[in-house]
């Protein structure tokens, strides 16, 4: 399956203490994509249930390139 | 059981030994007449280079060799898995003494003050994946539809603390109060420190037996298995704030028991995080789905309630060495059942349930696992 990157968010929160290789809080969401499947990810920025959202290129653990999903306007 | 707490000057082998002969001298026998053995771990691969052996291990330490001995494990809910394969080993006719010993040691983790991850989630992880961000989007899934408040969600925390202050083998046992789990520092909105379980060190064993070996050793003080119910997640997407797993868990042992939600006296339930004991009420049918909230906040679910939850503190209080915690559960029940829990004793608890689930796949637990005991 092909996934274009563009969801809804279903539920989110504000993670003060985030895991090891993460230097400041973070905000994560479970996050319903257009073609179905339910993933958990990184936000750009807080973003409450029912907000569509888009993939885009971000930092993720220790740095790594990944990807975050951004609040669409 | 031990004591659960951190204990870095103990070892997996001084921790289950103690368990081991707790559980032996309770039982009136030897370790020479145990014939089988399931030892339930889930870290100590990760952090003790032991993933296999922990079993042969802890009793050998204890002075029992020559007989069959399996690791169980199964995430959180290993110390429950270890304890069903006890009751099954039974039950098969083969053997009639079967011992369940689970066991952890958290305290030696280097990631101190960090949430714990979970097996498998390497790939989430790297989005910042840990169980008390799930859950904390479960919780405000679940808020959200039912309304129910962060003053609710930390009056388990509160009413924990107070069972296990009553609980010698409790990790916390200072009492709490609603303002100290909201002010305490934040984990994962709605989620502060106070309203997430421990890490920590501990082991519980317990003897398993058939109704003949009962009355041939003339053991008195018996509780009854009426149900042992282990499945797995159904990787489903679905509705976000309940548990589908352990419904289907719960369901099968009330099924299995022949008893009625209504009857249970008494639960120990997987109280990882506040509002995870809550969900669980309606997932064990404790109570209606969307009141398990108002249960708490009346009372129901504390000593002297109407259906008693977690009476030795729970995961949050008594703690929660990841293997060892379904061995605690039984050994909660049982001391309860029999009338010998003290001043946390509810009196005339007949009929009790243990719930542990464990692991993430697909969104979904890997892992539930649900028994229910009865005074014989």
């Amino acid at each position: 399956m092909e996934l274009a990157g563009s969801g809804s968010v279903i539920s989110t929160t504000h993670v003060v203490t985030p895991p090891a290789g993460f230097d400041k809080p973070i905000d994560v969401a479970l996050i319903d994509l257009a073609e179905g499947p339910r993933l958990f990810a990184l936000l750009t920025a807080p973003a409450p249930p029912g907000t569509p959202v888009q993939a885009v290129p971000a930092s993720v653990r220790e740095g790594h390139p990944g990807f975050a999903f951004e609040p669409v306007r | 059981m031990t004591r659960f707490g951190k204990f870095p000057e103990r070892s997996l082998a001084d921790l289950g030994r103690e368990a081991v002969l707790g559980a032996l001298d309770d039982a009136g026998i030897e370790g020479s007449q145990v014939q089988i053995a399931y030892a339930g771990h889930a870290r100590t691969g990760r952090l003790h280079g032991r993933e296999n052996g922990v079993g042969q291990l802890v009793l050998w330490e204890s002075g029992i060799r020559d007989i069959p001995i399996t690791g169980v494990g199964n995430f959180c809910a290993s110390g429950s898995s270890a304890f069903r394969e006890a009751v099954f080993a039974v039950l098969t006719g083969i053997y009639d003494i079967a011992l369940a010993v689970g066991i952890e040691k958290l305290s030696s983790r280097a990631e101190r003050g960090r949430p714990l991850t979970s097996d498998g989630m390497e790939l989430e992880g790297e989005f910042g994946f840990t169980p008390p961000a799930f859950f904390a989007m479960a919780a405000k899934a679940y808020m959200a539809e039912t309304g129910t408040t962060p003053e609710m969600l930390a009056a388990v925390a509160v009413k924990n603390r107070r069972h296990a202050s009553q609980n010698p083998y409790a990790q916390y046992r200072e009492l709490i109060t609603v303002e100290d789990v909201l002010a305490a520092p934040m984990i994962a909105e709605p989620f502060t420190r106070l309203s997430c379980c421990p890490t920590g060190d501990g082991a519980a064993a317990a003897v398993v037996v058939s109704e003949a070996a009962a009355q041939r050793l003339g053991m008195k003080r018996l509780v009854r298995v009426l149900a042992t119910s282990l499945t797995s997640g159904g990787y489903r997407v679905g509705p976000l704030g309940w548990f589908d797993i352990d419904r289907r868990a719960a369901r099968a042992a009330y099924e299995m028991a022949g008893v009625d939600p209504r009857d249970i006296d008494i639960a120990e339930v997987h109280d990882a995080f506040t509002a995870t004991e809550i969900i669980h009420y309606e997932d064990l049918m404790l109570c209606r789905r969307g009141e398990g909230g108002r249960l708490v906040a009346d009372g129901e679910t504390a000593l002297g309630g109407r259906i008693p939850v977690s009476t030795s503190g729970g995961l949050l209080s008594k703690g929660h060495p990841l293997g060892a915690t379904g061995v605690a559960q039984v050994h909660e029940v049982v001391t309860q059942l029999r009338g010998e829990a003290g001043p946390r004793q509810v009196e005339g608890a007949r009929t009790g349930l243990t719930h542990c689930v464990g692991g993430f796949l697909d969104g979904d637990a890997a892992s539930s696992c649900v028994h229910i005991l009865q005074k014989n």
